[in-house]
């Protein structure tokens, strides 16, 4: 060989000649770069597998996963279509990569075609020793084909031509189908992969219907487990029921009927200014209020409804009655409900608390799924579709915080007078029931009983009182920052030009007044920094949610401290992680977090007793696991006169001018985040130490 | 008082207009232009008309010091930003002070964001910070741009459609500049006929030399081709 090519080398050389019948070829390792490492969850390579069936017109079609005695583990996947003859299984099933994107022609069955470019399926494939295909083409009755793709052949050669395949032909009594066996798993799947695997094939034909005709089945371990909670459907028992469906032209309507099956709200445009571009779709939502009250009167328990929404929760995207992923996945909220229900909590679902599924009507090509198999290309008309079901999702919740605030007001209208009537239906019933001298007693237990209710109610009012104060005083705060910042400047930058021209006029002189008018600078200068700190924390486009950087908030709060803490003479240190760490979720709420904390360490010095000299506080970072730690410590002398657990409830303090609003505020924060807070008495330097916990946004930004 | 006028060999300034609709601020700003060694020129208002007043400033000094909101004590019907960008496309050198720097920034100030090499917020504008100020302006004026004020074309992916202070705002991630971080901007700088939508990416010019935020201007939207359907794999 390599004497021929020198020979033509030389020929060409002494001729200036060419040589013909030359091509590109390709290496073994390309089927490592197409299939596993271009798909690396096995799941998705199998479900492509499962959509090939759905594309030969099976019925049916299972995955069995078998573990051996000797721990080896297979899997074989089945169906009842209509199999490949010999042309189908050498230009079709042993090419790679063909697109079949111009052949949107119907199957036998009517159904239209969701195959794949053959890479996931590749990757599917390559998970074992050895891939057996078996083919009984419904066109052959009685006939079957075998090809097997031994890997362990294209690992000892240079170039994918180099394995030479047989296509075995030989006569069979079963019916019509396809049976592949995957042998020897490299990495056998392990109960979390299979409950994943398990959940895409519930999920895969549209379990809302059975307009498909195709039941996928799993056989595996643990399996019907999962499916009787897939199975069971709840739907009856949701609160509400969104149907929002967007036209050809756009126009969108949009009805939310009640657990009544009553229409309580409908729109026939649900944005008449601007229509939606994209494909006709219909969008469904079942909310379900999970407490107590709502189901106790429900057929299901709270506690059966809840584990199903763990497993099917979200809103899953149907195209062709079939499932597009990764949409409504674990941790795929692609409509951001669960960033809505952090920046509005009321009257917001969230992918724990309802379920839906966005059907694309038939055939239109303006949505294209992405090569990888996971999600469509984000054009114009996805964005549309998102903007579609975003805007009714927003629409709905309007109606509902709507209701509720006539609801509470209401309410409030509604129990001074309730109690009231209550009140004197009691006395009657005492009276018309009870013997006289049973009579004083029991008014004696009910006057008491009225006594310590009324007492709570106060407490409660109070802490209402409070809070409406504190609300005025953050608005009016704001105000004043707002008037206070110019006259501050003023005084500030006034007192540096009599700094200048003092000591131009005066030369020495002027150091008898210089100390004084510096002073007067610090102190305008603190003044305008105070005045800048209510302004800082309520800008506007803090209260968007997205991912946060937790060093840039720290740091900003230091900047915004720094005359407080300098003040108090309390030296704040900084102790970083290296990575940077992000969470999803607004400046704001990590703002409330920080500030809070420090303004706590501030108010703790300040007790009697605490240090003068050397005080300090420590903001660091830390990172575990998937989780950021943030802990605020000082030493200052620590949580002492009241209850750990009681330091977290309003009103709770035992600073004289705090408001004891500040943790609880820290409390509600954290949990807007989905993070933890804790609290140590004594902590590593000897005060207080507080750690909270949040989830990293999508790994660390390095 | 010495006089120090500011040269540069296209332009020399001595003169200095002072625009403000606060009169304790005009004695300011008449007292740090005389330290730094300039003489002053009080324009009085008020202006209905922006030409109006572009023609007495460019009449008596060559360059100004312009607030930002010149409206709540009633001195122009416009704002300072559009004022120092007209100013700027007339080769005059002028500095804009903001009071209410936080709030002003995304918006209203953006807007004009490329035209306004220097933005002082009113705490930090001092004799030394205004001569340093106008140095900046005449030596982009005159082509000499600084690395943080250049455009380069991006993408950019907007990821939110709102209204700030009653203006279309959009915030956007630009992954050439931070990937982590949404700048907001009015909707405004974007030609009409673009339509903008929560997801969709486009490209545009933008000062992505800059680290800071407020610093940055958009102009030149593009909508971002589609990514292909058939990216080659197949």
């Amino acid at each position: 060989m390599e004497k021929l090519e020198s020979k033509q080398m030389v020929a060409m050389e002494d001729n200036n000649d060419h040589i013909e019948g030359e091509h590109l070829k390709v290496a073994t390792g390309i089927l490592a770069r197409l299939g596993e490492e271009l798909t690396p969850d096995p799941d998705q390579g199998i479900m492509e597998l499962v959509r090939n069936s759905y594309d030969a017109d099976a019925t049916d079609c299972v995955i069995e996963i078998i573990v051996e005695a000797t721990n080896r583990t297979s899997l074989l996947i089945s169906d009842n279509g209509e199999g490949m003859d010999y042309h189908n299984i050498k230009h079709g099933w042993l090419v790679l990569g063909k697109s079949r994107k111009s052949e949107y022609l119907l199957t036998k069955k009517g159904r239209i075609p969701v195959g794949d470019k053959g890479l996931g399926r590749l990757a599917a494939l390559r998970m074992g020793k050895e891939a057996i295909l078996i083919s009984r083409p419904a066109s052959e009755p009685g006939i079957e084909y075998e090809v097997c793709l031994d890997w362990d052949k294209y690992d000892t050669v240079e170039f994918l031509e180099d394995v030479k395949l047989d296509i075995k032909r030989r006569v069979t009594d079963k019916s019509s189908g396809i049976e592949i066996l995957i042998t020897d798993l490299r990495i056998p799947l392990n109960r979390r992969e299979i409950e994943r695997l398990a959940r895409h094939i519930l999920l895969l034909s549209d379990p809302f219907s059975n307009a498909t005709g195709f039941n996928p089945s799993l056989i595996a371990p643990g399996y019907d487990d999962i499916e009787r909670k897939v199975r069971n459907a709840y739907f009856d028992e949701a609160e509400y029921h969104l149907i929002a469906e967007v036209n050809g032209s756009g126009i969108a309507d949009v009805r939310v009927v009640d657990w009544k099956g009553s229409v309580r709200w409908h729109t026939e445009n649900l944005n008449p200014e601007k229509q939606f571009s994209t494909v006709a779709a219909r969008f469904d939502l079942w909310v379900f209020l999970l407490d107590s009250k709502t189901f106790s009167s429900r057929n299901a328990t709270k506690k059966e409804v809840k584990e199903w929404l763990k497993v099917v929760g979200g809103v899953h995207l149907y195209q062709r009655h079939l499932r597009v992923r990764p949409y409504g996945d674990s941790g795929h909220d692609w409509l951001e409900m669960n960033l809505s229900r952090v920046k509005s909590p009321e009257e917001r679902p969230s992918t724990n608390t309802s379920i839906g599924r966005v059907i694309l009507q038939e055939a239109d090509e303006r949505l294209v799924q992405k090569t990888d198999r996971m999600g469509f290309i984000e054009n114009d008309a996805f964005h549309e579709l998102k903007r579609f079901a975003k805007e009714a999702l927003d629409w709905m919740a309007k109606m509902r915080l709507k209701e509720a605030e006539a609801r509470r007001a209401k309410e409030r209208q509604d129990s001074t007078s309730s109690v009231k009537r209550r009140t004197e239906k009691l006395d009657e019933i005492i009276k018309a029931q009870l013997p006289d001298d049973k009579q004083i007693i029991v008014k004696k237990a009910i006057e008491e009983y009225k006594r310590a209710v009324g007492r709570e109610t106060e407490a409660l009012r109070e802490d209402l009182q409070l809070y409406r104060s504190l609300a005025t005083a953050g608005t009016t705060s704001a105000v004043f920052a707002h008037e206070a910042s110019k006259p501050a400047t003023q005084i500030e930058k006034v007192s540096e030009i009599i700094k200048i021209r003092g000591e131009k006029a005066f030369g020495q002189q002027y150091s008898l007044i210089g100390k004084q008018v510096e002073l007067i600078r610090k102190s305008a200068q603190s003044l305008r920094s105070f005045a800048s700190l209510p302004l800082y924390l309520l800008k506007r486009d803090k209260r968007r949610g997205g991912n946060v950087n937790v060093h840039d908030v720290i740091e900003a709060m230091r900047m915004l401290f720094g005359p407080f803490l300098e003040n108090s003479k309390i030296l704040l240190n900084l102790e970083f992680v290296d990575s940077v760490p992000f969470v999803v979720g607004s400046v704001a709420l990590l703002e409330a977090i920080i500030a809070n904390l420090i303004t706590n360490t501030i108010n703790a010095f300040k007790v009697e007793g605490a240090r003068t000299t050397g005080r300090q506080v420590t903001v660091r970072t830390l990172l575990s696991g998937e989780k950021v730690l943030i802990q605020v410590m000082d030493n200052a002398l620590g949580i002492v006169d009241i209850d750990l657990d009681e330091i977290w409830l309003p009103g709770r303090t035992t600073f004289a001018d705090g408001t004891g609003f500040g943790l609880s505020i820290v409390r509600d924060a954290v949990n807007d985040l989905s993070g933890k807070v804790y609290a140590i008495p004594q902590g590593e330097m000897g005060g207080a130490e507080f750690t909270v916990e949040l989830p990293i946004a999508g790994g660390n930004g390095a | 008082m010495v006089h120090k006028p500011i040269e540069h060999p296209s332009l020399k300034i001595d003169r200095v207009a002072v625009i403000d609709d606060d009169e304790k601020e005009i004695e300011i700003a008449v007292w740090q232009i005389e330290d730094a060694g300039l003489e002053p020129v009080v324009i009085t208002g008020p202006f209905e008309n922006i030409d109006d007043l572009m023609a007495k400033i460019m009449s008596s000094a060559q360059a100004a010091l312009c607030d930002h909101r010149l409206n709540p004590y009633g001195y122009a019907t416009f704002n300072g930003a559009s004022l120092v960008a007209r100013l700027y496309e007339n080769k005059v050198p002028a500095i804009l002070i903001t009071q209410y720097n936080e709030m002003d920034t995304a918006v209203s100030i953006r807007e004009w964001r490329r035209h306004i090499p220097v933005l002082l917020p009113r705490h930090q504008a001092t004799s030394e910070t205004i001569v340093k100020g106008f140095e900046k302006c005449l030596s982009e004026l005159f082509g000499n741009i600084h690395l943080n004020r250049k455009p380069h074309r991006v993408l950019l992916r907007i990821d939110n459609l709102t209204q700030d202070g009653g203006e279309n705002v959009i915030d956007a991630f630009l992954p050439g500049w931070d990937f982590q971080r949404a700048v907001r901007f009015p909707a405004a700088l974007i030609q009409c006929e673009i339509e903008p939508k929560v997801g969709q990416y486009l490209f545009a010019k933008v000062n992505i030399g800059s680290v800071d935020p407020d610093e940055l201007f958009f102009f030149d939207f593009e909508v971002a081709p589609e990514p292909e359907e058939d990216d080659g794999l197949a």
